[in-house]
């Protein structure tokens, strides 16, 4: 792993620490040796070419799957092993590159998903009309709150990607893990959702934020922090300047990104 | 829902930039996902329905009378069917198990000298826990395997209820004696009295179906089915809400059972066939999976039909007739008769609406 | 001794019958991801109409023949113009299809014909020889060599011909299907007229012991549907062992315990299979949600 550089300021409380987190699939090792640090306050880009690995260890720190081996501590507590619906209810919430809706609910009751979560995890108490306005105002600064009256397969793709991110924040997350939100997006929408991410970094200063992706730009502009994947190993963790600029980083990931880029002339 | 009023706009074409108004918007999506907005139109709906099946029950001929009864007690256990579809989207053809539980158990607590309300609800009861039982490892299936174990189970149980002939009569059958007693009536077979029972029992399971349904029981039950995965990384306890779909299902399932041995008046082990379970299944399609009203109406169908049809053809025909709904259903989008009416209904309401 | 001689060489025969209605069931199934409820209601119009051409003074044989080909040509004619076209709407939709359709020959044929039970010809009743004190007729020797011989060659078609290779890839892979100039439609007819023969000659096994009448047929589908959970939902091989262990495995338990558990019994083994084991004992693909 190389060096860390740590911004000159104290370092921020680490929320999640994932240490040497392997993660095998019959003879395949999708994860090798995988450690990552999500820090309050902190947002953490994850980079690396498909197959890298970085939806594996979303599946690993959100609970879908279990690490060969490895171990999650979060917030001091061992939660190793642990299923999804304890770590949400710690606090560990994710979204999902290709949303994953009810279609027989509208996207406001889909929403609503969150709140629930909200509900068990046994926070200080909210009455359902908070909650309820919570996820209007939420819907309405991700710019979903005209389909929300739909079901999700009559709402834009992108709106319904938001929508997912609304879901998650609703849920009053300590750690939020975002999948791709960025895939499959126009360039306005993108827009809208470097907006929203904005949005979310204002309404929760505390939150520990890991975002997966692929639009280099994107988490670069969103992210402090960057780590970058390739064939299930870390190839280099710091500043996202210095990620992006390191020399492994961009033969794994970036030769290849530009290229894409160019073809499809974003 | 939050209330929110925007300024209501006529409702235009979808596709154009300005789109219907919220409130249109959300009436067409609660008839589209049979929750939301439309609840208390469905209540309406509802009571409607019970009041035609009392006016039509009540001044006709007793073997009119009957086939409501039956027909009615058919659309109790079809919209117990129908909760495991709508819900969990999983194919249930284990109704004809709930119903000759119910109906069994009712007729040995009746026989045995229990008060027969008291005998209904305890078969609710009983039917309920042995649901929540089968459901156990039932509910961890998916898709054709769920199709193919709740067909199996409906198909064993004509055998076993003749297997266990000295408590079920088998095939020879038992009568239950006396009438049922709720509700200040007292009915039995085609009375009057056993018509209003029946109709007040399958709005009482219709309002709440209604309920579960659009509020959060139904909202968390669609996540686990549609979404599973979210739910599953949102915390929701998916296993305990899919138990509950299914001793839902079972309960309503021992309330027709219930009402099948007061009003039939005589249980035979003959009557539980593979066929009836397809009926059940295939009814409550028909008639909307969703809707309480498509409950009734494809109790009504399957239940009625049969008995209607014998005027004209011979019984086995209807299976028949039965067969080219089924068909023309499936071409017609299978979205069954209820959701057609109510999305059509909305559409005119706001087509009428929009030009005053 | 004679009871398990007697109960395990009948639930050998019993139980290839059951691997029959599974392979009618594989052979549909491998090629578009659902299960036909139709199969026993085809084999009952040919039977009908063969049972007709009989009573006119058709030969045993050609009778035999008439009802294979006649199950064959409806089941390729209601696969290709009703279910697979209905295909669009869904596996669910295509489920109910082939409900819908056998609901309606069962309704057409208690209309039309005599709902009463009618005997049907074997291929010979003459005990043959013995083994043990159960006695061998003829039909149950055709019946043994029948089914092994149509095993071998569903085997066969399956794995070493291009068709039959083509056809468990059209599930899949509609363009692996066009490889052998076929589309994707023609090889699922295919597969139902296939499907169609092997209700025939299931139906031709059957009738005989339990007689003709409308539903004479479906009695075996929820056999037909264990064998393939036992066997694996894509497995033709799988359906034999499965049938006939099925076969005997419910012979036992109506000789030992009693007649009317069978079926529970078939219950508690699918569920249990289901449970453990959710592509079938033997089966590899998961089932698809439906």
């Amino acid at each position: 792993m190389n060096a860390t550089t740590v911004p000159a300021a104290a370092a921020p409380e680490v929320t999640l620490k994932a240490t040497g987190i392997d993660m095998a699939f019959g003879g395949v090792k999708a994860l090798d040796g995988v450690s990552i640090q999500l820090s309050r306050g902190r947002w953490t880009g994850l980079i690396g070419p498909n197959g890298s690995g970085k939806t594996t260890l979303l599946n690993v720190l959100s609970g879908l799957y279990r690490p060969s081996a490895g171990t999650i501590v979060l917030e001091g507590a061992d939660v190793s092993g642990a299923r999804p619906r304890t770590l949400s209810r710690r606090g560990v919430v994710r979204t999902f590159q290709h949303p994953q809706f009810a279609e027989g609910l509208s996207i406001f009751d889909n929403v609503l998903l969150g709140a629930d979560l909200r509900r068990r995890r046994g926070l200080q108490t909210v009455s359902k009309r908070e909650l309820e306005d919570r996820a209007v105002h939420l819907l309405e600064v991700f710019g979903c709150w005209a389909f929300a009256e739909h079901v999700p397969s009559e709402a834009p793709y992108g709106g319904r990607k938001l929508a997912e991110i609304a879901r998650a924040v609703l849920a009053d997350p300590v750690v939020l893990l975002l999948d791709e939100p960025a895939a499959g997006l126009s360039r306005e929408e993108r827009a809208e959702l470097v907006d929203s991410l904005k949005v979310i970094r204002t309404e929760s200063p505390q939150l520990a934020v890991c975002l997966i992706e692929h639009d280099v730009r994107l988490v670069a502009a969103a992210c402090e922090t960057m780590q970058a994947l390739n064939f299930g190993k870390v190839i280099a963790v710091g500043a996202s300047e210095d990620v992006l600029a390191n020399e492994d980083v961009k033969q794994a990931y970036l030769g290849k990104s530009a290229a894409r880029h160019q073809k499809e002339g974003r | 829902m939050t209330t929110q009023s925007p300024a209501e706009t006529t409702p235009a074409p979808s596709g154009s930039v300005s789109g219907p108004s919220r409130f249109a918007q959300k009436l067409l999506t609660s008839a589209q996902t049979g929750r939301g907005s439309l609840i208390w139109v469905r209540h309406g709906t509802l009571a409607i329905a019970a009041i035609i099946v009392l006016v039509i029950g009540l001044s006709s001929s007793s073997s009119l009378r009957y086939g409501l009864i039956y027909s009615t007690v058919y659309a109790i256990l079809i919209l117990g069917n129908n909760a495991v579809q709508v819900t969990l989207g999983e194919i249930n053809l284990g109704s004809v198990a709930f119903i000759a539980f119910g109906a069994y158990s009712v007729m040995m607590l009746a026989n045995a000298g229990v008060p027969s309300g008291l005998a209904v609800l305890l078969g609710i009861v009983l039917t309920a826990i042995v649901g929540f039982l089968l459901a156990i490892p039932t509910s961890r299936l998916t898709g054709l395997a769920t199709a193919l174990v709740t067909f199996a189970l409906s198909y064993s149980l004509r055998d076993l209820a003749i297997y266990l002939s000295p408590i079920t009569g088998g095939e020879a059958g038992v009568f239950v004696k006396g009438k049922l007693e709720v509700f200040g009536l007292s009915g039995a077979g085609a009375d009057p009295a056993m018509l209003i029972i029946t109709v007040i029992a399958m709005v009482i399971a219709g309002v709440g179906h209604i309920w579960l349904l659009h509020r959060r029981p139904g909202r968390v039950a669609l996540t686990v089915g549609e979404a599973r995965h979210a739910a599953t990384v949102f915390g929701t306890p998916s296993m305990w809400v899919k138990l509950g779909v299914w001793t839902w299902s079972a309960a309503l399932g021992g309330l027709a059972g219930g009402i099948y041995a007061y009003s039939v008046g005589f249980i035979s082990a003959t009557a539980w066939t593979i066929m009836f379970a397809i009926f059940v299944f295939v009814g409550g399609l028909i008639g909307g999976t969703r809707s309480a009203v498509g409950a009734w109406v494809g109790g009504i169908l399957v239940g009625g039909m049969p008995i209607w049809l014998q005027k004209f053809v011979p019984p086995t025909a209807a299976t028949l007739v039965f067969g080219l709904i089924l068909v023309v259903a499936i071409l017609a989008g299978g979205k069954g008769i209820a959701q057609f009416a109510e999305r059509y209904g909305v559409r005119l309401f706001l087509k009428i609406r929009g030009k005053r | 001794m004679e009871l398990l001689q007697t109960t395990l060489f009948l639930g050998v025969i019993l139980g290839l019958i059951y691997a029959l209605v599974g392979a009618g069931f594989v052979v549909i199934y491998r090629t578009s991801g659902y299960l036909s409820f139709a199969q026993g209601d085809i084999a009952t119009v040919g039977l009908y109409v063969g049972l007709f051409a009989y009573k006119a003074g058709l030969p045993y044989w050609w009778t035999a023949l008439l009802v294979i080909v006649v199950c064959a040509l409806l089941a390729g004619v209601i696969g290709r113009f009703v279910v697979i076209p209905l295909e669009r709407f869904g596996v669910l939709s295509a489920v109910l299809a082939t409900i819908g359709v056998a609901l309606i020959i069962q309704g057409t044929e208690a209309l039309t014909l005599s709902t009463g039970s009618q005997a049907f010809p074997s291929a010979g009743t003459d005990i043959l020889f013995s083994i043990g004190q159960v006695g061998i007729s003829t039909a149950n020797l055709i019946s043994v060599g029948v089914c092994i011989l149509l095993f071998i060659f569903l085997g066969i078609f399956f794995t070493s011909t291009k068709i039959g290779m083509a056809m468990r890839a059209a599930n899949d892979n509609p363009v692996a299907a066009n490889h052998v100039g076929l589309s994707s439609t023609n090889l699922k007819t295919l597969s139902w007229v296939i499907a169609g023969v092997l209700a025939g000659v299931t139906g031709l096994f059957v009738a005989p012991i339990y007689s003709l009448y409308p539903g004479s047929v479906n009695l075996l589908l929820v056999y037909g549907f264990a064998t393939i959970v036992l066997g694996g939902f894509e497995s033709i091989a799988g359906a034999l062992i499965a049938g006939i262990a099925l076969g005997v495995l419910g012979n036992l338990v109506a000789a030992y315990l009693n007649p009317n558990l069978v079926t529970f019994a078939v219950y508690v083994i699918v569920l249990l299979v289901l449970l453990f084991r959710p592509n079938g004992l033997l089966g590899r693909r998961p089932l698809v949600r439906v």
